[in-house]
């Protein structure tokens, strides 16, 4: 089971962006510095930019830079924003034992990670050290 | 980011077998049949859980498909893990070292999510899940 890859970039570059603290950042530092590929980034900004959490700058010091409150973007909102939801499967058969299934398996663990990922902000992410945030 | 149909299917066949009477035997022609799962899948995925150590085969009369593992002592995550390779939702946790690792913020994220999924499997049994089918049967 794994994340995928725009999910993981994406948290990427908003980590980048949230260090900045709302300053301009071009896309092609946040390319470099994240060892990233820029067209990859350009797709995923038009996306947060749609969201409404960052905006372009245009002229020669151009860039992007993050206007929402880090401390209120969740992870859960950043794959939303992505359009990746948070979804571990299920068995699409539907009978007793596989209800049973999904129920105590696969939408236990959705919720559970659901509220996991609502509860960490990008702000926490970027600028605290996350290891020290008691999760359970 | 799915757990794929092996696991699945694997851990249907390992509750269904966990509900029935003991000392039933088991082939994978009348699981396959049972739980209407293709039955090379199953052959491959049983093949998995027997190099796991959670099922054993036996031969003879009253040869068949056995529990290694009690069903009661049997955790979702062992049966997951056994049949999926690995739950890590990014393959820097275990799988692949990334040379990003020291300044990388998010993969403590991943890390405790990883971690967090783990907590969740652990805690339900075969044993539970096949309690709860045959209560409703």
């Amino acid at each position: 089971m794994r994340l995928s890859t725009k999910v993981r970039y994406g948290l990427r570059s908003l980590i980048a962006l949230a260090q900045e603290k709302g300053e301009i950042i071009s896309i092609s530092v946040i390319a470099s510095e994240q060892e990233l590929s820029q067209n990859y980034l350009e797709n995923i900004f038009a996306e947060f930019k749609k969201a409404g959490i960052i905006e372009s700058v245009k002229g020669a010091k151009g860039g992007y830079r993050l206007i929402a409150d880090p401390n209120e973007i969740s992870i859960v909102d950043i794959m939303e924003m992505l359009d990746r939801e948070i979804h571990v499967g299920g068995n699409k058969k539907h009978d007793v034992l596989n209800d049973i299934i999904n129920k105590r398996v696969y939408e236990r663990l959705d919720k559970e990670l659901y509220a996991y990922l609502k509860s960490i902000s990008l702000a926490q992410i970027a600028v605290e050290d996350i290891q020290n945030i008691s999760l359970f | 980011m799915e757990i794929g149909t092996k696991g699945q299917y694997g851990l249907e066949a390992l509750v269904y077998m966990a509900s029935c009477p003991e000392n039933t035997q088991f082939s994978i022609n009348t699981i396959a049949t049972q739980r209407n799962i293709s039955e090379k899948y199953l052959e491959q995925i049983f093949s998995l859980l027997k190099k796991g150590g959670i099922i054993q085969s036996s031969r003879g009369k009253y040869g068949g498909y056995h529990f290694l593992i009690e069903p009661k002592d049997l955790t979702v995550l062992r049966v997951l893990e056994c049949l999926t390779g690995s739950l890590e939702p990014v393959r820097c946790i275990h799988s692949v070292q990334c040379k990003r690792e020291a300044i990388c913020k998010s993969k403590p994220v991943w890390e405790k999510m990883y971690d967090h999924m783990k907590l969740v499997l652990e805690d339900v049994t075969i044993q539970s899940l096949a309690d709860e089918y045959r209560r409703q049967l």
